[in-house]
């Protein structure tokens, strides 16, 4: 299995981090406006989304796996949820290389993999170099067009 | 190229006329509550929009187009966008023939042709003479059997449509219409259930009153006459006789829907019209059905019935406005059902695995916490308002958590066959779904924090169907790791052979 790129880790990492922020500023505001709780809470919600996020996020980065093997893409990822999933590559529709502002000033970017299938068939690689982004898109590509199938 | 109906521009534009000219008024409506406007603005303005949604509606008459040509059915269509589209035959996954009271008045009826993908009708005739509808639906039938038998029907006179009468495969008749309404309780009918009361607000809330009064109810809904107590046993009453209502309207509902339903075949198709008021129409590629299920809502499961849907890739049929009607059986006896299903899609029997039981001690944990929450909750009412000698009721819920847990349990299962996966879930609407291997999209293997523990996993077949809403891939549930494991590669393995099948 292929791991994503390890810079993803710091990105996600942050993201918790400015979320941990974020909350715990609404709880400084909660404090000052709607009812006294003191400010020692404010520092635990924080440092309780902060540690728990930045886990999170080193966990996800640990379980996100994928390959390209001879018929299919198949994904592995998740931490609550553990999911494997197997994409044959004569059903995938559409390849998308995709970045988004975080992706672009990290260096990063995502291919997204469509299918005809209904409800969570779309898988999105997060966090890989552009580079590479482009290699799987063209891999895909080839794979998908060899075989004159319906993908339906 | 052709026009639809004359009589539709009239319907078009006086429809749009008046959801045009409606518009200015609500503005001014609006307006006249926050500025001093007058409101008499807005019925100057309604014949203003009125001719401008009637002359729209004559222009997107003038200007709709539709053509069968010897391999696509092409539509040209648009007043301000204009856009022509050409619907390749082989791509078109079924055709709907739908006609509300007022088209049926006329003899008149609106087509829809679905292909897979897409949220939307891909093309719609709204609308056209019935004979054309019928017409249309048997051309394209035709063209997608035979490529090359093109040129003939593309004649707009050719009424006659060459294909046989179809061969009746089922009918809907009196006494399993009737077993139909008791027994296919759908969700949507609690909204119109609940639409039918508006009227009767004071009459509903005295009845439930009355019957809940001798088993200890309140005398009236007042605030002052409530206790924790009488509130509980009103609730309780209320609940049980929404559900009567509801079943009732639904009984009424289902009755009028489904009312003359008729399975066909012509060829490769399959066809199917329903309706009392509203008549619908439908045919079905076999080759383009994607999956296969048994229903089976509980009550019909106590006699032994089984209803049948199949799913294509197109924009589930019925699925506008129509309750996902899709049925090619919608009740009989579950032999029947079965032999209806295996002349379709040959498999031997709906027979499964179920899961281990591990799986079901999870269930009976699982209900026991929301059970011990419930009786948390109530505990801390009582603590609360006080007055509450009734607040262990919650817990005799518990009583139901073996029942509920095994019940659950015994309706999941799971099985594999040499070209096809059988999965079934659910109590109250049992659906059995077979799903062949070379319909499969994806394969998913998923296992939750709680199913670690347990060493269970889920294993998703996925199927290019198109009910986003609802939509139950076929998911065998709580199956054993190693067997999920084993069980996903052979998936796999068979999918890879059925292509080169």
């Amino acid at each position: 299995m292929e791991t994503l790129h390890p810079r993803i880790r710091f990105v996600w990492s942050i993201l918790s981090l400015v979320l941990a922020l974020v909350c715990g500023v609404v709880v400084v505001f909660v404090d000052r406006l709607v009812v006294t709780v003191g400010s020692w809470p404010a520092v635990v919600v924080a440092v309780l989304i902060a540690v728990a996020g930045v886990s999170y996020s080193i966990l996800r980065y640990r379980r996100w796996g994928f390959a390209l093997s001879d018929d299919a893409i198949e994904f592995e990822y998740g931490v609550v949820t553990i999911v494997e999933s197997v994409v044959p590559y004569v059903r995938i529709q559409h390849v998308d290389t995709q970045r988004t502002a975080i992706d672009r000033v990290s260096g990063l970017a995502r291919v997204v993999v469509y299918t005809a299938g209904t409800r969570g068939s779309d898988v999105t690689i997060p966090g890989v170099s552009p580079d590479r982004a482009r290699t799987i898109q063209q891999r895909l590509r080839e794979r998908a067009s060899t075989d004159d199938i319906d993908a339906v | 190229m052709k026009r639809l109906h004359p009589l539709s521009a009239v319907s078009t534009s006086l429809r749009l006329g008046v959801q045009i000219a409606s518009v200015p008024i609500t503005v001014v409506m609006f307006l006249n509550f926050i500025t001093e406007i007058e409101f008499m603005y807005g019925l100057y303005l309604f014949p203003v929009g009125f001719v401008a949604g009637v002359g729209y509606g004559i222009v997107y008459y003038r200007v709709f187009r539709y053509d069968l040509t010897p391999d696509t059915f092409d539509v040209e269509s648009g007043v301000i966008n204009r856009q022509e589209r050409d619907v390749p035959y082989h791509r078109i996954q079924n055709v709907d023939v739908h006609q509300s009271l007022f088209h049926r008045l006329f003899e008149m009826a609106v087509v829809s042709v679905e292909t897979a993908g897409g949220s939307q009708t891909e093309i719609k005739l709204n609308f056209v003479r019935r004979s054309e509808a019928d017409r249309l639906q048997s051309s394209i039938r035709e063209h997608k059997r035979d490529p090359t038998s093109g040129d003939r029907s593309t004649t707009a006179d050719d009424t006659t449509p060459s294909s046989a009468q179809p061969t009746a495969l089922f009918e809907l008749t009196l006494p399993k219409l009737l077993v139909l309404a008791l027994t296919d309780v759908r969700v949507g009918s609690a909204m119109l259930s609940a639409i039918a009361l508006i009227g009767f607000r004071s009459l509903a809330e005295r009845a439930v009153l009355s019957l809940a009064q001798p088993l200890g109810g309140p005398p009236s809904l007042a605030l002052a006459s409530l206790t924790p107590d009488n509130a509980l046993i009103l609730s309780i009453v209320s609940m049980v006789s929404a559900c009567l209502w509801i079943w009732l309207v639904n009984a009424v509902l289902v009755f009028i829907g489904q009312f003359g339903f008729v399975l066909g075949r012509t060829g490769e198709d399959l066809l199917y019209e329903f309706g009392l008021l509203n008549r619908s129409s439908g045919s079905i590629p076999q080759s383009k059905i994607q999956t296969l299920t048994l229903t089976e809502p509980v009550l019909a499961r106590l006699i032994g019935w089984a209803g049948l849907k199949a799913e294509t890739a197109g924009y589930a049929p019925g699925g506008e406005g129509r309750g996902g009607t899709d049925y090619v059986v919608p009740i009989a006896p579950r032999a029947q059902t079965l032999r209806i299903a295996t002349g379709i899609k040959s498999f031997e029997s709906p027979a499964v695995n179920r899961p281990p039981t591990i799986a079901r001690r999870r269930y009976a944990a699982r209900y026991s916490i929301i059970v011990g929450l419930l009786t948390l909750a109530s505990y801390l009412v009582k603590t609360v308002v006080g007055g509450f000698e009734l607040w262990y009721a919650p817990a005799l819920l518990f009583v139901l958590v073996p029942i509920g847990a095994h019940a659950k349990w015994a309706n999941r299962g799971y099985r594999i066959e040499d070209d096809h996966i059988i999965v079934r879930d659910g109590f109250w609407r049992r659906t059995t779904r077979i799903v062949p291997y070379h319909r499969l999209q994806t394969i998913r293997l998923q296992r939750s924090v709680f199913q670690r523990r347990l060493g269970l996993a889920d294993l998703t077949a996925d199927t290019a169907s198109s009910t986003v809403l609802f939509s139950n891939d076929a998911t065998a549930f709580d199956i054993s790791l190693a067997d999920a494991r084993t069980d996903s590669e052979r998936w796999r393995e068979q999918f890879r052979a059925s292509l080169e099948r």
